[in-house]
């Protein structure tokens, strides 16, 4: 049988890059991972993998193209489904894909939402974060993961977007750990595994990206 | 196989199980079942059989059952679907069942007074679809999509290759993540320029890259891309009519307009649609109430 060729179209700071990654490790599938420079020019191999989006990651397996994360780490598990990052139910499963659906549509953007508001609402922009929060809390539960007693998909989709909880809280002047106590064990001990830690960005440089993002959006 | 994995797990929460047998029927079967698990308790009402020429089944156990306090009982088995008319969204979950020919019960909900059941069923986004499926709800159209394809794989809807399947999703997402520019063209009248732009352009991806020579979406046969689509078929006329304002050209979208014809000459489709004269008049009601009031 002939070797997987495994590429991942990433940048350094993406969360949904990270996502990617971190599925293919704890698959222990090998892979390619190629940086983009998406602040300066795309390559040529993602404006074709991706014509409609122009983002990463893209997983390019063997010559094709699957993009959007979410989708990606659902490739990954339907390609390689040992160990499972699913539960074995269908509605063990259901319930997964719910709550990954919610972190997709509330997280990154009620976080970024702090970061990109002026004045009076960025009050706002917090309270809400806090409040997706604290829906995740009650999705955890007393568990130790999202899936679990095991890491899985959902944990997968969720903690590299925390990787930005430093720069939310600089921006929004709070702190997670006092707000969602929960959640911040979940990040702890997520952080505990190798898969996540080994492409986790510093929260303190993620920081000075958004500082950058920023000074783009001509917010200071 | 799905649903014995389901039930086997409820089982712990029971204390009692009814079953259609009788002890002499399947002495075997039940005796090992009896063995090997404490709880709970088994009562074999069974065989409940219909007689001949009567409309209804008559069982004195199961009489009995609907009389008790709810949750005190549940039917395993038991399909309802909470929905709204005329909900694309509730109208792709009807088209799955149906495709595939599973029984549930159709619960209309009132979105402007929602009910305890949904409030109960889905505390998260309060919205239709749920389907509840031996009284476990599922939310959001397409986690219920994929839910009905795994607990009833026959009748197909999503491919078996993993690459296939990532495209398939590809194009559910893109449906829901960019389609609510058309509702725009009559929700928002003063954005109603840039979102005819909008999607015009989320119509030209669709005919260029999602459609192929096939007549559906990825093949020969309808399938779960087909039924989140399904809204381009026969909802975006009535916002065509509402706005005076003609997106869906046969010329410019020969493949799409192909696609809408094939789509809704399957049986299932063709007979589960809304009816299109009294979807107008409704919209343009929802459009009125919406320039007054925030959505639901």
């Amino acid at each position: 049988m002939s070797k997987d060729e495994v590429i991942l179209l990433d940048f350094w700071v993406s969360p949904f890059a990270l996502r990617a990654k971190i599925a293919l490790a704890e698959k222990g599938v090998e892979f390619e991972a190629r940086q983009e420079d998406l602040l300066g020019e795309k390559s040529e191999l993602l404006l074709k993998s991706n014509p409609i989006y122009k983002k990463v990651p893209v997983l390019v397996h063997n010559g094709k193209a699957v993009n959007e994360s979410t989708i990606i780490v659902s490739y990954i598990e339907d390609t390689w489904p040992t160990p499972s990052l699913l539960p074995p139910c269908a509605y063990g499963r259901a319930t997964a894909r719910f709550w990954a659906d919610y972190v997709d549509k509330k997280l990154f953007d009620g976080g970024s939402k702090i970061w990109r508001s002026k004045g009076e609402e960025v009050e706002v922009a917090k309270k809400e974060f806090i409040e997706i929060l604290k829906v995740l809390e009650g999705a955890l539960g007393e568990k130790e993961y999202f899936g679990g007693d095991s890491f899985g998909f959902v944990d997968i989709l969720a903690i590299p977007i925390t990787a930005w909880f430093y720069a939310y809280e600089q921006y929004g002047n709070f702190k997670v750990e006092d707000e969602c106590p929960k959640i911040s064990a979940w990040i702890k001990k997520c952080l505990e595994r190798e898969s996540v830690a080994s492409g986790y960005p510093e929260p303190t440089k993620v920081y000075e990206f958004v500082g950058l993002l920023r000074k783009m959006l001509g917010l200071e | 196989m799905q649903n014995v994995i389901a039930m086997g797990e409820n089982l712990s929460m029971v204390d009692g199980l009814s079953l259609d047998t009788r002890e002499d029927l399947e002495p075997q079967s039940l005796n090992a079942f009896i063995e090997t698990i404490v709880k709970p308790s088994l009562y074999p009402i069974g065989p409940i059989v219909r007689i001949v020429g009567a409309e209804k089944i008559v069982n004195k156990c199961l009489a009995w059952l609907t009389e008790q306090p709810f949750h005190s009982y549940l039917n395993m088995e038991e399909l309802k679907l909470l929905g709204t008319w005329p909900s694309p969204f509730s109208y792709r979950v009807i088209w799955a069942l149906k495709l595939k020919g599973i029984d549930y019960e159709y619960i209309p909900e009132n979105l402007s007074r929602k009910s305890a059941l949904l409030l109960e069923y889905n505390p998260v986004h309060k919205k239709i679809p749920v389907l509840v499926h031996g009284g476990k709800p599922i939310a959001e159209s397409i986690v219920i999509l994929e839910y009905i394809e795994e607990m009833w794989p026959e009748k197909p809807l999503l491919p078996k290759d993993p690459y296939k399947r990532s495209i398939a999703r590809f194009w559910s997402k893109f449906a829901d993540d960019k389609g609510s520019s058309m509702w725009k063209i009559i929700f928002y009248p003063d954005e109603r320029e840039q979102a005819i732009k909008d999607s015009l352009e989320y119509l030209k991806t669709i005919e260029d890259l999602g459609l192929g020579e096939t007549p559906f979406f990825g093949g020969d046969a309808i399938g779960l891309v087909d039924l989140v689509f399904g809204v381009i078929a026969h909802w975006l006329g009535a916002i065509e009519e509402i706005a005076g304002v003609k997106l869906l050209e046969t010329n410019r979208f020969p493949r799409l307009h192909a696609w809408t014809e094939n789509f809704k000459q399957v049986a299932v489709i063709k007979e589960n649609l809304p009816d299109y004269d009294e979807m107008v008049v409704y919209l343009k009601h929802r459009v009125e109430v919406f320039q007054t009031s925030p959505w639901q």
